[in-house]
């Protein structure tokens, strides 16, 4: 009796071990797939850091973006032709940008308003510009107000 | 290493050849940057850096697309298309270029202006 009792316990716990490992495991790819799926949005924002301001707009919020939009859209439902062709369109893009804006020199420098806000259609967040604000907040020396002993 | 020369203001490489050859092709088309990745096999890092050279020298032009973002569901994208003048550049230098590599003249190119019928 003792031991039929030990054994369903022995049986339940694998079970819910299992259940735990397999819930962990679709979390850990799903975790993957949408960090390989921000990739190239990541790096394309990173080319567009290394571009001159004045060209940001045009070049960027203009072309890049729309661009790898597309093909993210074209490869809908093939995810790893779709992170391959996205990163790659991305690389490229991020070691060639300060080349592509000497090029460029003084053309399509106009700051016009972008099209879109950042983030079209891939669901993912804008960069956290408070949280480097308040990093830059914290980082700044106090400067704290003279005390006149004499006035 | 590529052979090159200057049209123009323009430092004509085989990859600005292998790029303005596509557009040539059909040269009041217009062209997407991802479509001349794939038509032409360049590389974004390769072919953009191209595209910026050609579009400063005015060789090409480029616009957005006139389209309804909502509608479509995506931004519109930014197309090329050859310029009046840097279809007739275009074509020189190509024919220069084949020329100098004792190529003949390519088809469906037309002839470049001004030279000897």
């Amino acid at each position: 009796m003792k031991s039929a009792l030990l054994v369903l316990a022995a049986g339940f716990i694998s079970l819910v071990v299992l259940l735990v490992f397999e819930l962990v495991k679709a979390m850990v790819v799903t975790e993957a797939q949408t960090r390989l799926e921000r990739l190239p949005l990541a790096l394309l924002r990173l080319a567009r850091r290394r571009l001159p301001v004045s060209h940001r707009t045009s070049v960027y919020d203009e072309e890049w973006l729309p661009e790898l939009l597309f093909v993210t859209r074209e490869t809908e439902g093939l995810p790893i032709t779709r992170v391959v062709r996205g990163t790659s369109f991305a690389l490229g893009l991020l070691v060639s940008s300060r080349s592509i804006a000497r090029r460029l020199g003084s053309v399509r420098t106009e700051r016009e308003p972008a099209p879109n806000p950042s983030g079209w259609a891939l669901n993912i967040p804008p960069p956290p510009r408070l949280f480097f604000r308040i990093m830059r907040a914290v980082r700044r020396p106090v400067t704290r107000p003279r005390v006149d002993d004499h006035g | 290493m590529y052979t090159s020369y200057m049209a123009r203001d323009l430092r004509f490489t085989t990859n600005i050849a292998k790029v303005v050859r596509t557009m040539l092709r059909d040269p009041t088309a217009e062209y997407y940057g991802y479509d001349l990745m794939r038509k032409t096999g360049m590389p974004s890092g390769r072919l953009y850096p191209i595209l910026a050279q050609l579009e400063a020298a005015e060789w090409i032009e480029g616009r957005r697309e006139d389209i309804d973002a909502a509608t479509a569901g995506r931004p519109p994208r930014r197309f090329y298309r050859l310029t009046p003048d840097g279809t007739v550049l275009a074509r020189q230098g190509l024919a220069e270029l084949l020329a100098q590599l004792g190529v003949p003249p390519l088809r469906g190119l037309g002839r470049p202006e001004g030279s000897p019928a």
